[in-house]
């Protein structure tokens, strides 16, 4: 079968593509059918790990966010004669400020997604979530911009819990 | 007799050529997942470092936590005896945040230079430097001194 098949590619003298029925080459398909692969999963990781990247950057810079807020408490309050502690109504404007300085962080940005003081019952606290957005490095896999949102976190500032009231 | 032989071992000859270039690509996945780790573990020790910065009442304190929140985050991935970090604002400026209406914000820079070691171990170093920066509210309630 071999013998035959180099004779009739000799006779034609490789003329017609169609003749040339060996094995040089097929060592180039495969090369491209690796480096296409490998290309895919240089995405799948850097990328996928930019997203899990993104998720505790998110988490990190909230609990940073709603610890900020928690610390604008209204002064009058605080100074009146029966004092109690009430987080500003624009204390979510801190968490702003400190989650813009966090942006644009290294291809990515973050923004508050959600920004809540709370002055129910019990102590206050400042309840915020954080957005992350990545642009994807290698665009094959993930091709638009991901946004990834944290968990609600919530923080209360030290004279906001009943025990340390008498300190502030 | 050589003639004969035609294209036989042709394939085996390709994949000489080929294989460095197939390792090639293996590396750099490899070398590109590597990256990555060092980028996050850069960037959680820049948020852990300032995380326990901002508690402490004491600015050479609040440095020297610094820096130990990053080394230990980092363990020996960084060359250059371990990573470098830098505290904004100073010491003058850390002891007078207690206005209460205006935020006073601690940044913490941590630089780290890594060697991606997936290059290291067939023979070429490739060394690069990682940062990240991260920044907490210090509160103003707090009493704080600049030594």
């Amino acid at each position: 079968m071999r013998t035959k098949r180099t004779r009739r590619t000799k006779r034609t003298k490789r003329t017609k593509r169609t003749k040339l029925n060996n094995d040089r080459g097929s060592v180039s398909v495969w090369v491209v059918i690796f480096a296409a692969i490998s290309l895919l999963m240089l995405a799948l990781v850097v990328d996928g790990g930019q997203v899990m990247i993104a998720k505790t950057r998110a988490a990190d810079i909230a609990e940073q966010a709603a610890r900020a807020a928690a610390d604008d408490i209204n002064q009058a309050d605080l100074q009146a004669s029966t004092p109690s502690v009430q987080i500003n109504g624009d204390a979510c404007d801190r968490a702003t400020d400190l989650v813009s300085q966090y942006a644009p962080g290294p291809r990515m940005t973050a923004s508050v997604a959600s920004c809540v003081p709370v002055n129910g019952a019990g102590d206050p606290y400042a309840q915020v979530q954080v957005s992350v957005s990545v642009d994807p490095l290698i665009p094959l896999i993930f091709t638009g911009t991901i946004t990834v949102t944290s968990a609600p976190w919530q923080a209360q500032d030290e004279c906001g819990t009943a025990d340390q009231q008498q300190e502030c | 007799m050589r003639r004969k032989l035609g294209d036989r071992g042709s394939m085996a000859v390709e994949f000489v050529v080929a294989a460095p270039a197939l390792v090639l690509l293996l590396l750099i996945v490899a070398g590109g997942g590597q990256w990555l780790d060092i980028n996050s573990q850069v960037g959680a020790a820049a948020r852990d470092a300032v995380r326990s910065a901002s508690v402490d009442v004491d600015y050479t304190q609040a440095v020297s936590d610094a820096q130990a929140a990053a080394a230990a985050d980092l363990g020996g991935a960084c060359e250059d005896g371990g990573p470098s970090i830098s505290v904004q604002p100073g010491a003058d400026a850390f002891a007078d945040a207690t206005n209460v209406n205006v935020p006073v914000y601690i940044k913490v820079t941590v630089t780290c230079v890594a060697s991606l070691s997936a290059f290291a171990d067939v023979g070429f170093a490739v060394s690069q430097t990682f940062s990240d920066t991260a920044v907490a509210a210090l509160d103003p309630y707090s009493e704080r001194s600049s030594s």
